[in-house]
């Protein structure tokens, strides 16, 4: 079954490469995109310039060349940089111990780099640069490597490392702290490598595309990935240890009646590899979420539930998880509250021993500039057992 | 000091009346070959927050905006957006990061450019000040009415 998803997912991207190539190298006909090019890793020339002093210095265009002397017989890609990353103070007080903790902490720089080699054809690189908590060292992860063959309107086609659009929080946020409302992420949204529950990066091809109708827009992404390791935690960027392959189709639809008003779903169906050699158990998670960002009001939910199910014995491990935020503006202030729950199947042998979390956030978000955003956050978090902790942070996420 | 203060309050209402007098509109341009004649509010919406990123024939968008402080922009940010101005920055780079955008839109600094933009791309849009506009480009008329009708929603007299 997955097999043939494959086939038909990269015999399309195979036949447009060969078909776009001369479209590369014939840039002598005028690309709209290109008649005004934008210098390479100077974002601010293409986003509106902010008034205030300390932002991004704003850049006047100059008057619009004619598209002919633009052209260029030969298109060379320019690629577009921008950096995100944050720092934190966190104070970490245990109630059973009655002990507190307080740490500065430096988070890692993301580095996304798109650029266009043709008008149908996009590559994007996402690369994190971090610090390994054990002993300080720097480490880096291409966390994203993906080329993109616009078909149409309704379908482009990707290949490389993605984004598996299990979860709204993963899909949309990602690693940038700057892009969310909260100082924090919810429980079950963590990454793959930090203990979190649920794939966030996939190696393989996806269909992407929208489809717009009078009475709503749908947006669709369809994936075929490697799918899981055998340890939670890992991604399987080079091969892939067990033939079956993971299957992710993510459907979103946003009404025109109200505007802001998102709604969507996904399954993603796997095989996870045993490294003991016994059969393998089936994985199924179903998400669903509800996002409302209008005006000064943002409403945010989602739920995740992830099944395993051994063959031999018929077992089923059930986990799941969920949240739900509010946040109001009040121009640049934006307070909020919200409830995230970490509900893990103890006795799954995939997952191994997790912890049952329930935790309640409240804080605000400050824009100071349109490209730095302050953050207080007070978190009370019980892990179930007694282990209850209150949490401060403060962070400043930023983007140049 | 009575008289400072009426002084003061006729001052006052010279001006909001002077104020009230001067109504800014937006008008939506296209090229002039575009086929487009009149756009919804709402589809106006969603290209400028790039997410209907092709005109219904099929082509791709080409979007072209006005930096941060013009009245265009204002009004555009206020009646039609309903976002604050880094908010607009956050939803157009996180669909350049998820991939959704593989540039951000085109800004121009002044209307002229805008005008010249549009007026050299085929499948361009953008939006200035009304007067503004010369015969290179074509207005669009927005919910089926054209700026300085009644009812003309990128106005500053539109409620």
């Amino acid at each position: 079954m997955c097999r043939r998803w494959v086939t038909l997912l990269l015999a399309p991207i195979l036949t447009l490469a060969t078909a776009a190539a001369p479209a590369v190298s014939a840039a002598a006909e005028p690309d709209p995109a290109s008649a005004f090019p934008v210098p390479a890793a100077t974002p601010e020339a293409q986003t509106v310039p902010t008034p205030g002093p300390p932002s991004p210095a704003p850049t006047i265009d100059p008057e619009p060349v004619p598209v002919s002397e633009e052209v260029s017989s030969e298109h060379s890609p320019i690629p577009q940089i921008k950096f995100f990353s944050d720092v934190r103070a966190t104070y970490v007080h245990d109630s059973h111990s009655g002990e507190g903790q307080s740490q500065f902490s430096l988070n890692e720089v993301d580095t996304l780099v798109t650029s266009e080699l043709s008008d149908k054809v996009q590559v994007l690189t996402e690369v994190i640069y971090h610090f390994l908590e054990d002993d300080n060292e720097t480490a880096l992860d291409i966390e994203r490597l993906q080329v993109r063959y616009t078909l149409s309107k309704y379908l482009s086609l990707c290949a490389g490392r993605l984004y598996i659009p299990v979860s709204y929080w993963n899909y949309n946020y990602h690693h940038v702290i700057w892009f969310q409302s909260t100082a924090n992420r919810p429980e079950m949204h963590r990454f793959e490598d930090d203990g979190g529950l649920l794939p966030t990066h996939g190696v393989g091809v996806n269909a992407v595309g929208r489809l717009e109708t009078k009475a709503a827009d749908f947006d669709y992404n369809v994936l075929v990935s490697n799918g899981r390791h055998t340890d939670p935690g890992q991604t399987q960027i080079i091969k892939d240890v067990n033939r079956s392959k993971a299957f992710t189709a993510y459907l979103m639809a946003s009404p025109n009646a109200a505007p802001g008003l998102s709604l969507g779903g996904s399954v993603y169906l796997d095989r996870l590899p045993n490294s003991e050699g016994g059969r393998e158990m089936h994985e199924r998670i179903l998400s669903a979420y509800l996002a409302y960002f209008h005006g000064n009001v943002e409403v945010l939910a989602e739920y995740n539930g992830i099944r395993h199910e051994q063959p031999e014995t018929g077992s089923v491990f059930d986990t799941k998880g969920y949240y739900t935020q509010f946040a109001y503006h009040f121009g640049r202030w934006r307070p909020y509250y919200r409830y995230d729950r970490q509900d893990p199947d103890e006795h799954d042998p995939y997952f191994g021993p997790r912890e049952d979390v329930k935790r309640h956030s409240v804080g605000v978000r400050w824009d100071v500039l349109n490209w730095n955003a302050l953050f207080g956050e007070y978190s009370h978090r019980d892990a179930g057992a007694g282990q209850k902790t209150h949490e401060f942070t403060l962070r400043t996420a930023f983007t140049f | 000091m009575k008289s400072i203060t009426w002084l003061v309050l006729i001052g006052l209402a010279f001006s909001s009346t002077a104020g009230a007098g001067a109504e800014f509109s937006v008008a939506v341009i296209v090229n002039q070959s575009s086929s487009v004649r009149d756009l919804s509010l709402r589809d106006l919406e969603k290209l400028l927050k790039v997410e209907k990123q092709y005109w219904d024939d099929g082509k791709k968008v080409y979007l072209v905006l006005q930096e941060s402080g013009s009245a265009e922009k204002e009004i555009i940010r206020e009646k039609l957006l309903h976002m604050s101005e880094s908010d607009i920055k956050k939803l157009m780079l996180a669909k350049l990061f998820r991939g959704d955008i593989t540039a951000l839109p085109k800004t121009l600094s002044s209307r002229a450019s805008v005008v010249k933009f549009v007026a050299t791309i085929p499948n361009a849009i953008g939006y200035v000040e009304v007067s503004a506009v010369d015969p290179s480009v074509r207005i669009l008329k927005i919910d089926g009415k054209a700026p300085g009708e009644p009812g003309y929603q990128l106005s500053s007299a539109s409620p």
